[in-house]
């Protein structure tokens, strides 16, 4: 285990390196902020899943050039938002959809859950939150500081004054949690 | 840590060391409900990041419009009679194929200024080239004169020097800048073809418009 914060300097190296498993972990990890973020822009389920492609295809091919500046989400985010101001101020976007190659093809998400439809519409996503807040307070915080103020473990570890292995389990236990209960009464609600 | 989700917890969180990064993405790539799991993963920081999104401005450096990448009348007029097409280790004309990757990057960029700003690091002249005139070939001169009536083509002057056959139309330019080609290179954009072509003193031809390789070939054996 490391002992400082990296974000997903990992995962990216080895998506430059050219581990495709990386760059497709990268994809899925973000494409529900991505699309939603776009969602919340555009208020078009087509228009969001053409840009959160075109997002992922342009990152793709710019990977090399990130060199970590700010965080992968940031980056991502940018991309996507320009892409979205593009989407509005020419017209032409719809006439010329990107072309995509065969090798592009491969990286597309997959849309694994089309969860898109259910979980990230407005309502579900409130939701959520609201169940977040329930959480027991010992969960409630550390899962706080990581998604939220972007903490890394260490620093949660020193924030909460438990130890490392803690940390990562109260994180990791709040996730299954809320999974729980999004798909008992979110999913299946 | 043997827990197998709360692996993929913590490399989620990117909190992984290189080892374990590997290790956790190979479980990743076999089981599908991982896939799954991260995908909702996602979801959750969505929904916890919503109230939290930070618009970041956009930067652009948009590509530079006053580089002369044009010749000027008079110099055109010198390198009409220069034209010799070069072509090293591609004789066979047929092997020509789309520059694919250069064209990703240009279908990219043309729909992006962000992605023009990637394309200039990329193959930074040609590119930048093949978008300046994607982008703004309204404003670039044309090469003088070059009598292309054997092979069917016709010479327009308004509003800028188009040669057309009827079914085919295209522009036709020598840059001054040199791009170190060594073979024809061509782009697709829309309906439009881009071809840059070596010539024997060093400098590029350049040919844009509606146009497929046997047309391409036909006019420059007409000028070589």
């Amino acid at each position: 285990m490391k002992n400082n914060h990296t974000e997903d300097s990992e995962l990216i190296d080895e998506a430059k390196a050219g581990n495709k498993e990386a760059l497709n972990f990268l994809m899925t990890k973000y494409y529900p902020r991505v699309y939603s973020s776009l969602y919340a822009y555009t208020k078009s389920k087509e228009d969001s899943e053409d840009l959160a492609q075109a997002t992922f295809i342009k990152a793709w091919k710019a990977l090399e050039t990130f060199r970590g500046d700010s965080a992968f989400f940031t980056w991502l985010y940018r991309i996507a938002i320009n892409l979205a101001k593009n989407h509005f101020q020419s017209s032409a976007y719809k006439k010329q959809k990107l072309n995509i190659s065969e090798d592009e093809r491969l990286l597309e998400t997959e849309d694994p859950l089309n969860i898109e439809d259910e979980l990230l519409q407005e309502d579900a996503l409130k939701s959520i939150n609201k169940f977040i807040q329930t959480l027991p307070e010992n969960l409630r915080t550390s899962f706080v500081l990581r998604e939220v103020e972007g903490k890394s473990y260490e620093d949660i570890a020193k924030i909460t004054e438990t130890p490392l292995g803690t940390v990562r389990s109260r994180i990791f236990r709040a996730r299954e949690t809320i999974l729980n209960f999004i798909n008992g009464d979110i999913l299946n609600g | 840590m043997d827990n197998y989700d709360e692996i993929i917890s913590s490399l989620y969180d990117g909190e992984l060391d290189g080892d374990s990064t590997t290790k956790a993405i190979e479980l990743f790539s076999k089981d599908q409900n991982i896939s799954k799991k991260i995908a909702l993963y996602g979801v959750i920081s969505a929904a916890m990041q919503q109230e939290h999104a930070n618009v970041v401005p956009i930067t652009t450096n948009k590509i530079s419009r006053n580089k002369a990448l044009w010749l000027t009348n008079g110099m055109t007029a010198a390198a009409s009679v220069l034209l010799t097409v070069f072509f090293i280790n591609q004789p066979d004309f047929s092997r020509m194929g789309v520059d694919r990757d250069a064209q990703d990057i240009i279908n990219l960029a043309v729909n992006s200024p962000e992605a023009q700003e990637v394309a200039n690091l990329k193959e930074d002249t040609l590119i930048t080239h093949v978008l300046e005139l994607v982008n703004n070939n309204s404003n670039v001169s044309d090469l003088q004169p070059v009598e292309l009536r054997n092979v069917n083509f016709n010479l327009s002057s308004k509003p800028k020097r188009v040669h057309s056959n009827g079914k085919h139309n295209f522009i036709m330019q020598v840059e001054k800048k040199k791009f170190n080609l060594n073979k024809v290179r061509y782009w697709k954009h829309g309906n439009k073809d881009i071809y840059l072509v070596p010539l024997k003193d060093g400098r590029t031809l350049t040919l844009y418009g509606n146009l497929d390789q046997r047309t391409v070939q036909e006019i420059l054996k007409n000028i070589k």
